[in-house]
């Protein structure tokens, strides 16, 4: 045997073969290494970017838009987050999934149900929308949905259906595939139309489309941030390692001048004009006198920015709907809202008529061209052009003041000739007629006017009594303004401070007053004419007993309807101390006088005295004022019945008692509330008892003191507001509450006069 | 021994197999004698195992973390998988030293009940699988009444298959000298036979595994080499073949095929935009490809939230190689090539043919398992399903490894390698 | 084992040459199944061997444990501060919600008190009347 050899052999060749395996192992090792070193070094870029692709979401962070505020920081606008929901309709073909047919069509008839219980649509239109674009992959539900639906609808996506695949497994389909949400923003505007034509509104994305939304857009919108991070797959909230973080600058805010409360005053009034009158728009600005800030702005008609597409005037949706044609249709929807949208106040270039007066005879006062003894035979010729005043009434002999007040075409077109052309364009172009204003809002509109080199007597002579001309609300309430303020003409603003985010004050507004127009001596002349005017001339209605209000009223031509005519007012408020000036335009009124002292006066004297006593700002009262005023109730409360009765009585009040108790426990009106005299007075002697009511009865048309008459019949207070309490043949023309409402027995309903005479304001 | 040349001429007549005499070693000493193992055991092995162990629950946790978190059978709590994994670790070393205390003379005697019993259980996973997630769709697992373990039969197979091996290439020596084709063909037999047992659970990479092991412990158990070369070059033959052929099977039929064909049509695909069959893979080739050359960092895998599924398991290296980068990972390998090393080293001094050869089985069980795994993580091969050792999660394969991990420590024992350093 | 060498025994691949007389290699050693056929160690050997593989074990372990817990650790708190982080973003999200809730919510209340209700409300319902100016009596204080 070779047994020794054959051992050593087979230990040498047990250690080869070891080796061998070991070998082959250790060059699978180095394969292991080598791969991992091309996929990790080699190939590692572009899986690393396929990963990435996965993982990272490149989510955009939305700037909060700022806020808006009025002047006392009452929220107008603020932007918050809402949700889109969308449907995926692929989803719901079988060429998506493998889910059979038939939980596919379940699916389609619950999600389309639901969502439209949800969000109040039709059902078998969403579905029928759903099927016709299955092929979209992305269909939109609904927008700006806010948490409440927006939790339905995730409550709905958390549930699914339940079936058997081929293989007879149970298997589950959440409603989630075929459901999306996706973050939307939605602006709200807390008090609806409020100065709506003015702040305007947002469109997709919260983008400013109209008003300060849009002048003011770039700074409301801030800037978006950017978060760049790595998602998990299933989108849970475990993921966040956050790569790149791009803070998102948020919007700033704006504080305007616009006080809200003031805004609704004259708001209130408008729309109350613009039922009244039929017109087709009427606008109103009022200004702080010594900033030119302006404290309230509004057009009507108007429109709720929550809902700018919806068409608020209801005669137009009718006139809409009957429109067939749906091209015709299409343009009426967007005529009618580009009508209600636009900021007439700034952008209509209206004639000014008789207001100009104002300021041609603050032109003659400054150059000393004004008659103070004029006699008007009510005609006048320029070359051949003859002029007349209105309804070719002669006013006789007259001072500034009294022509003024009179309104008289004749005077002021020879102030205008004694001015000549060049003198009179200075002027117009002074009191800033010829170029915009610089208000912080879009849509300025441009003024017509003469160039000063082509303007000829003839056209000189229309112009000095305003006609032949156009201005913007804008312009003509700057030009007032310089008037009250002593001849500065201020730059007129609404955004009175920019805020950041943290509340930092990043811009404030300076009033700025572009020049010195006339002098504060001639101001005090036009003021005391206008004043005059108010008092006895032709805008009486805009008297408000107490506050000074001076004023011109205007009517004139329409520039491009004939036939049409504009009614304003242009006011200053009280005039001893100017607080306020106001414009009122109304717009092609369609009432039975349409003058601006007809129309648009009664509106000033409302807002005026509204405003004024809401700014706190003291009365002076004539005696005879006084003597008509209201006196204040005492306190009945706890007093023996009989004796409450009988002290009532004594301080002139009718009385009426509600219970069988002994003692009063209650009273309407209350202890302190003013009331005129000979109002009434409830007393209750019962605890718990039902309010007794009263229905307000229908003043419109009376005179005062059948008001007064009337209100004691039915059971009302009543409050008499509007042109001089003294004045003859006042008629009461619009109440605070409507006729038939039921009011508390005893409640104060505001009646406003105004002069029942026609007034010639030409 | 086998296979040498001037040894056929000495054996020309047939003897019959029964006839030729059984080597039984004789405990010849001191050393070789009683119940437990004398001597120290070798404490580079045994570092490389701590070493790994440790790494691999910690890489485990990692990576499982955010999985468990968002997994309904665990309840959503992220460390479930550490808890048990940590508890069967612990187990695992308990068993692993007090294996390695037995005298691995010890095993020879259980080599062929353990043979019995790994057969027997690969034999019911066929007829009585385990359902896991409420699925019976691989038969690859076997629960133990009244405790509830899980387990796979072929893990426990695997060490099955070595230690008989190591058991009969010692015990019948002689008969492979003197009756060398029929001696091979039985243990080709045995090898096949076990593999095929695996396969019809489904279960192709264990059947891979185990045709691996099988066939590397007859190389060092002296199975004819030509053989070897023989086998090589058909293996190379038959992948070509089943690629050509994969290749050439058209669009339309592709979605008809088995799931094994599916894999092997995605893996010659490299569609990195695949959601379907590739998806594991292509996530794990992002997750590599993220960790770059010095990784992300410890923790900071990105592919782990929910993008590569069951991270924990088979396709833990990726996050491996996401979070430590090519450094970490060539750190690894070499670990778990000095393991295989050092286990050679054992062996080759081990006092028995039995305790050198179940030594090197299971160290090249422990290889090629992890190149096989590392090679399917690098898109190299079609996805088959090989766990990582040390690393993946899963109790009864852990505390078999680190049984295995005992085995070898007790033969250390006994081995003449130096042991102080 | 003579060498100490950690790297590798060399040795072991080389059985042709003998340690003790390299010029005298044709001796060979008896016919053993062992594969190495070495002389057996001293009890007293194999008991320090093993109380020495025992300390480096327990070495071992420690050093394994300690690994453990610091890797284990680093491990941990990234997991914490993950899900601290996704826990702000989820509260962050609810904030922001509630954020537009709320605006929701005032923007409805102001325009439920503004100003014109509430004098509508002041006058119908309670029979009140704004002051006039005329009704403040204004004092000089100086």
């Amino acid at each position: 045997m070779a047994g020794k050899k054959s051992k050593k052999v087979t230990r040498k060749e047990t250690m080869i073969r070891s080796i061998v395996v070991l070998a082959l192992i250790i060059i699978l090792f180095i394969a292991n290494i080598a791969s991992l070193f091309y996929v990790q070094i080699v190939n590692g870029d572009t899986y690393k970017a396929y990963a990435e692709n996965n993982q990272l979401e490149d989510n955009v962070i939305t700037a909060q838009r700022g806020v808006i505020y009025d002047c006392n920081m009452n929220i107008l606008a603020e932007s918050a987050a809402v949700w889109k929901v969308y449907v995926n309709p692929s989803n719901f073909t079988t060429s998506q999934s493998k889910i059979p047919e038939s939980v596919l069509k379940q699916g389609l008839d619950d999600v389309s149900n639901k969502l439209a219980e949800i969000f109040e649509l039709d059902a078998a239109e969403l579905k029928e929308k759903f099927v016709s674009q299955s092929s979209y992959k992305y269909v939109l539900v609904k927008a700006k949905v806010e948490k409440t639906q927006r939790d339905l609808v995730s409550d709905f996506m958390k549930q699914y259906i339940l079936y058997k695949d081929s293989s007879n497994n149970d298997r589950m389909v959440y409603y989630s595939f075929f459901i999306g949400i996706e973050a939307d923003t939605k602006r709200y505007y807390p008090s609806g139309n409020l100065a709506s034509t003015l702040i305007g509104f947002t469109g997709d994305g919260d983008t400013g489309r109209y008003g300060l939304e849009y002048e003011y857009d770039e700074i409301l919108t801030g800037t978006d941030g950017r978060q760049i991070y790595s998602n998990s797959a299933m989108n849970t909230n475990s993921s966040v390692d956050f790569e790149t973080v791009y803070d998102a600058e948020q919007g700033s805010s704006l504080v305007l001048t616009i006080d809200e409360t003031i805004q609704r005053y004259l708001e209130d009034a408008l729309d109350q004009c613009y039922k009244d009158t039929k017109c087709d728009t009427c606008y109103g600005i009022i200004m702080d006198v010594d900033t030119g800030a302006i404290l309230a702005m509004s057009t009507k008609n108007d429109y709720d920015p929550n809902s700018p597409s919806t068409i608020y005037n209801e005669s137009v949706m009718a006139q809409i709907d009957e429109i067939v044609d749906e091209k015709a249709k299409n343009e009426a929807i967007s005529s009618a809202r580009q009508n209600q949208w636009s900021n007439n106040a700034v952008s209509d270039v209206y004639e000014p008529g008789s207001v100009f007066k104002v300021f041609t005879l603050a032109a003659g006062i400054e150059e000393n061209e004004v008659m103070d003894s004029f006699n008007c035979t009510s005609h006048i010729k320029i070359i051949d052009t003859p002029y007349n005043c209105f309804k070719n009434k002669a006013h006789g002999l007259e001072t500034p003041n009294t022509a003024l007040a009179n309104s008289c075409n004749t005077y002021f077109i020879t102030v205008g000739q004694r001015l000549g052309v060049s003198s009179f364009c200075k002027y117009f172009e002074a009191f800033g007629f010829t170029e915009k204003t610089g208000i912080d809002l879009p849509g300025e509109g441009k003024s017509i006017y003469f160039d000063p080199d082509e303007m000829s007597k003839v056209n000189l002579a229309s112009c000095s009594f305003g006609q032949s001309f156009g201005v913007t609300g804008i312009q003509m309430i700057t030009a007032v303004n310089a008037i009250a303020n002593g001849g500065k003409l201020m730059q007129p603003y609404v955004v009175s401070k920019v805020v950041d985010n943290d509340g930092n004050v990043v811009k404030e507004t300076q009033p700025y007053a572009r020049r010195q127009v006339i002098s504060e001596s001639t101001c005090r002349q036009v003021l005391d004419a206008m004043v005059q005017t108010v008092e006895t001339g032709t805008a009486k209605n805009a008297y408000v007993a107490g506050y000074n209000v001076a004023g011109k009223t205007g009517t004139s031509d329409n520039l491009t309807n004939v036939g049409q005519v504009a009614a304003s007012f242009a006011g200053i408020a009280p005039a001893n101390d100017p607080e306020i000036s106001i414009i009122i335009v109304v717009d092609n009124p369609k009432s039975t006088s349409n003058t601006g002292g007809a129309v648009a006066a009664p509106v000033a004297a409302e807002v005026i005295e509204n405003t004024l006593t809401y700014l706190n700002v003291k009365r002076n009262y004539t005696k005879e004022e006084a003597g008509e005023l209201n006196v204040d109730v005492a306190n009945f409360v706890g007093t023996d019945i009989e004796t409450a009765k009988k002290n009532a009585r004594d301080a002139g009040f009718t009385v009426k008692v509600s219970g069988e108790g002994d003692t009063v426990v209650s009273q309407c009106p209350a202890y302190g509330q003013y009331i005129p005299q000979d109002g009434v007075i409830i007393l209750y002697t019962e605890k718990d008892s039902k309010t007794v009511k009263a229905k307000v009865p229908d003043f419109t048309g009376m005179g005062v003191s059948a008001v007064i008459g009337t209100a004691t019949q039915a059971g009302v207070n009543i409050k008499i507001s509007g042109n001089a309490l003294s004045s003859s043949g006042l008629v009461a023309y619009r109440q605070n509450i409507e006729k038939d409402t039921e009011v508390a027995y005893g409640s104060t309903v505001t009646v406003y006069f105004k002069s029942g005479s026609v007034i010639a304001d030409g | 021994m086998p296979a040498v040349p001037n040894s056929r001429k000495n054996v020309k007549s047939r003897k019959k197999l029964s006839q030729i005499p059984r080597i039984v070693p004789k405990a010849k000493d001191y050393e070789d004698k009683g119940l437990f193992a004398k001597g120290g055991f070798d404490i580079i092995f045994l570092l490389l195992v701590c070493v790994l162990l440790t790494i691999g629950v910690v890489m485990m946790f990692s990576a499982s973390y955010i999985s468990a978190k968002n997994s309904a059978t665990t309840g959503g709590d992220p460390y479930y998988y550490l808890k048990r994994q940590a508890i069967f670790a612990v187990i695992g070393l308990v068993a692993m030293l007090l294996i390695s205390k037995i005298n691995h003379n010890v095993f020879r005697k259980i080599a062929p009940i353990f043979f019995v019993i790994s057969f027997a259980l690969l034999v019911i996973v066929l007829f009585a699988p385990a359902e896991v997630d409420g699925k019976e769709q691989f038969k690859r697992w076997l629960e133990i009444p009244v405790i509830g373990l899980r387990f796979q039969p072929s893990e426990v197979a695997k060490f099955g298959l070595i230690i008989f091996l190591a058991w009969a290439f010692e015990r019948y020596q002689k008969h492979f000298e003197i009756r060398k084709w029929t001696m091979t063909f039985i243990f080709f037999g045995i090898v096949i036979g076990f593999a095929v047992l695996v396969f019809a659970e489904d279960h192709l990479s264990g059947a891979i595994l185990m045709l691996g092991i099988g066939l590397l412990m007859g190389f060092l158990g002296g199975v004819d080499w030509k053989l070897y070369a023989l086998g090589a070059l058909f293996a190379v033959l038959a992948v070509v073949i089943v690629i050509v052929y994969v290749k050439n099977i058209p669009d339309e039929e592709k979605e008809l095929q088995n799931y094994m064909i599916k894999r092997i049509i995605s893996w010659l695909d490299k569609n990195y935009t695949d959601t379907d069959q590739r998806y594991q893979t292509n996530q794990s080739l992002f997750a590599l490809g993220s960790g770059g050359f010095f990784g992300l960092g410890l923790g900071n895998s990105k592919q782990k939230f929910l993008y590569l599924p069951e991270p924990q398991n088979d396709f833990i290296f990726a996050i491996v190689g996401e979070e430590l980068g090519f450094l970490g990972c060539a750190f690894i390998v070499v670990l778990f090539a000095l393991l295989v090393w050092r286990g050679f080293s054992i062996a080759l001094k081990a006092r028995s043919v039995f305790g050198r050869l179940i030594t090197m089985g299971i160290v090249v069980q422990v290889g090629l398992q992890t190149i096989l795994n590392i090679l399917v993580v690098t898109d190299m091969m079609p996805n088959t399903g090989i766990s990582l050792p040390f690393f993946s999660y899963g109790g009864s394969s852990l505390v078999m490894l680190l049984a295995e991990m005992g085995f070898v420590l007790s033969v250390s024992r006994s081995s003449r390698i130096s042991k102080k350093h | 084992m003579a060498t100490n060498n950690l790297a590798y025994d060399f040795d072991l691949f080389d059985n042709t040459i003998n340690r003790k007389s390299s010029a005298a290699p044709k001796v060979d050693a008896p016919v053993k199944p062992h594969v190495v056929p070495k002389k057996p160690r001293s009890r007293r050997d194999l008991k320090e061997e093993a109380k020495y593989s025992r300390r480096q074990a327990v070495k071992i372990a420690l050093v394994s444990l300690l690994l453990l817990v610091f890797l284990g650790s680093s491990v941990y708190c990234r997991a914490v501060v993950m899900d601290l982080d996704a826990q702000k973003q989820e509260l962050e999200t609810v904030m922001q919600e509630a954020e537009s809730e709320n605006v929701r919510l005032r923007s409805t209340v102001d325009s439920m008190y503004s100003i014109v209700n509430i004098s509508a409300y002041a006058e119908k319902n309670l029979g009140m009347i704004k002051k006039d100016g005329y009704q403040i009596n204004y004092y000089e204080v100086n």
